[in-house]
């Protein structure tokens, strides 16, 4: 799995996941109305039997984000991940809330939710616009706990492909760590290689 | 794979009536629209919280059905879901503003959020949204929020007591706590002079409409609120425009009036959130504050006062003369010590007791600060040495003539339980900067010219500089 895609269509993954999160970074400016910087994507394929190794590895012990579960060219769930005490800082920054309590309330629930559905929709239809394709989202769900949880409320399907890709946020000269994880269903994960084929054909301008 | 993204399509002909039937029935808000915002279905609930039937909504755009436009991110997610085909869920706290509803009761403003999700309807890519009421959850955060602030204004305040912060600086933390939580809002205290006149702001604070300074007896809320006690919530005329301006008495803890806690507001404006809750726990903590200044003031009065007489002790004594030192030596000025240690007070103490020693320096102690000028000070430095500081007195004979005056006045006989009691002094003299520039070398020539004076026979007083003894009258009784 690990060699499904070739070294060029991971190239071009990382480029299309760069094009999206540019985008999104444009959506939450003008959201924010202030400039919310988003670094290039660090993008990486998991493998579901090594998943829970390589979470654990990579993503901070407690979680808190937003699932999304998409549904097109691809189907699967998107999920952002924060550190569970940073996911309360995004919506304070955002916010602007003065609230000192450690725990995240619902509206902020509600908040982070948005968020994160700002950022997963704008990298999806990026992604769907580029390759030509067409893909629909479902409504956000924010969620937390550990990674296991993560994996658990990610993969309800034995067939998957796990697409990791870790972002930095800048908004107002904080910096926030966050993560993107796509995990994508085996069974269109062919429809995902067949449309970055054309994608690079395009590119190259002739058929492969 | 799971189908939450997959597109859902309402049932149609039979089935459709008695769905939008059920529809009715939700306590939510539902609305579809087309990708131009166009109304293909308004609920009930919608009816209720925007006054517009379902007849009058129908295949009119969002835009024209209301007088305020709703906010454009709205709009975006409509697009986003006809044509994207995205699902977009829109929060409160982003937009506060979505849509225009109120309360049906009260005709407040009716806080929400937003799900847009893609759909078909009628054959046509359309966008479902469901409008979830969050008012009492943005009250109950509110709340939260309040009671958050007024938390850390008081654990603020409260630390300042705690560390015995100068009051000044209390005070100014309570207005600029007090404005911070009451936005738009001048708030402050005005403290009760000791003559019970003036009501006066004890920091510098530029006022639109609050007075930094009035009387007692004013006819404003600040002067009600004195004289009453009691909390005055008025409207008035200030220079520049209506506004209401709120008192309430600030009471000591032993229910004396020490001044008043105001906060004003423009009538234009609204009345800053929990400003009678800001108000009362202001006072309180003023009264806190007070209270703690006053034990803070005490407790260095009695670290710097003899207990039995209540004159200033050897340390403020020490304090008060490295100031007069420096201040002197500033302004080029002389000024005096008088050191004096009485005679006869142990036979006094020996013959009738120590209670009749006491009461005798008690005496001696108010003809003393009776005599002297206001600006002047008397000390006992312990047992029946006594010091005075005189700034009156700036040459060796003003200090001779004043020793003289001092003993004329301290050898009065004093009638104690019909005992008659006597003691006359032996006084030393030091003058500034002649015999020391400093506070221990002035006490230190005083002291020794107090046992010269002792030495050349009681009732006398003398300076070291001095081989003579200006007046030397008749010993007075006993021993030294």
């Amino acid at each position: 799995m690990r060699n499904l895609f070739s070294d060029d269509e991971q190239e071009a993954i990382v480029e299309l996941m760069n094009l999206g999160v540019g985008r999104a970074a444009s959506s939450l400016s003008r959201l924010v109305q202030d400039e919310v910087l988003l670094s290039v994507p660090k993008v990486e394929f998991v493998q579901l039997e090594t998943a829970e190794e390589t979470f654990k590895e990579l993503l901070p012990k407690a979680l808190a984000g937003v699932t999304q579960a998409f549904e097109g060219f691809i189907n699967g769930k998107a999920a952002l991940i924060f550190p569970e005490e940073r996911s309360l800082e995004l919506v304070r920054i955002v916010v602007g809330n003065e609230l000192s309590a450690s725990e995240i309330s619902e509206l902020e629930q509600d908040t982070l939710a948005e968020l994160g559905n700002i950022l997963l929709n704008s990298c999806l239809a990026s992604l769907a616009n580029l390759l030509k394709r067409e893909i629909n989202t479902a409504l956000p769900e924010a969620y937390s706990g550990d990674y296991q949880r993560m994996l658990e409320v990610l993969c309800d399907q034995q067939d998957s492909l796990i697409m990791l890709v870790q972002i930095d946020f800048s908004l107002r000269q904080r910096n926030l760590q966050g993560y993107l994880v796509f995990i994508i269903d085996l069974n269109s994960a062919t429809g995902f290689h067949s449309a970055l084929q054309d994608y690079l054909a395009d590119l190259l301008g002739n058929d492969l | 794979m799971t189908s939450e993204a997959s597109i859902t399509s309402l049932p149609a002909s039979q089935d459709e009536a008695s769905l939008l039937e059920l529809i009715k029935l939700l306590e939510t808000g539902l609305v579809i629209t087309n990708s131009h915002g166009q109304v293909l279905l308004w609920n009930n609930w919608m009816e209720r919280v925007t006054g517009i039937k379902a007849q009058e909504a129908n295949n009119q755009s969002l835009i024209q059905l209301f007088s305020q436009p709703p906010a454009p991110a709205l709009l975006d997610a409509i697009e986003q879901a006809c044509i994207d085909r995205l699902s977009r869920r829109l929060s409160h706290q982003l937009h506060p503003f979505l849509l225009p509803l109120s309360q049906p009761a009260s005709g407040q403003q009716l806080h929400h959020s937003i799900l847009a999700r893609p759909i078909k309807f009628a054959g046509q890519s359309a966008c479902l949204l469901q409008i979830n009421d969050v008012t009492s959850t943005v009250r109950r955060e509110q709340h939260l929020r309040d009671a958050e602030a007024l938390l850390r204004f008081e654990k603020e305040i409260l630390s300042l007591v705690a560390h015995n912060q100068p009051i000044e600086s209390v005070w100014q933390a309570l207005s600029t706590g007090m404005q911070k939580l009451a936005p738009g809002s001048e708030a402050g205290l005005l403290l009760l002079d000791e003559h019970n006149q003036y009501l006066t702001n004890p920091i510098t604070t530029s006022y639109t409409y609050l007075p930094s300074q009035l009387t007692v007896d004013s006819q404003t809320p600040a002067g009600a609120a004195a004289r009453t006690g009691r909390l005055q919530l008025a409207e008035f005329q200030s220079k520049e425009q209506p506004a209401f301006w709120w008192c309430h008495p600030l009471t000591t803890s032993e229910e004396r009036l020490a001044g008043v806690l105001q906060l004003a507001w423009p009538a234009t404006a609204q009345e800053p959130t929990a400003s009678l809750t800001l108000l009362e726990r202001s006072a309180q903590l003023a009264a806190i504050a007070l209270q703690n200044h006053q034990q803070l003031l005490q407790v260095r009065y009695l670290a710097q006062h003899d207990a039995l007489t209540g004159l200033a002790n050897r340390s403020l004594l020490n304090e008060t003369l490295q100031e007069q030192c420096a201040h002197a030596s500033q302004q080029q000025q002389s000024f005096a010590l008088l050191f004096i240690d009485l005679d006869g007070f142990k036979s006094v103490n020996d013959k009738h007791g120590h209670d009749a020693g006491d009461a005798l320096l008690i005496e001696l102690s108010k003809r003393l600060q009776k005599y002297l000028h206001p600006g002047d000070m008397v000390a006992r430095l312990g047992g029946d040495e006594l010091v005075v500081l005189s700034k009156q007195a700036s040459t060796q004979h003003q200090a001779f003539v004043l020793a003289e005056q001092l003993n004329d006045r301290l050898r009065q006989t004093f009638d104690w339980k019909g005992i008659r009691l006597q003691a006359g002094a032996s006084i030393g003299i030091a003058l500034f900067p002649d015999q020391g520039d400093t506070a221990n070398k002035l006490l230190t020539q005083a002291d020794n010219a107090m046992y010269l004076a002792k030495s050349r026979g009681k009732g006398q007083a003398a300076s070291c500089d001095l081989s003579a003894v200006v007046y030397n009258e008749q010993n007075s009784n006993s021993e030294g």
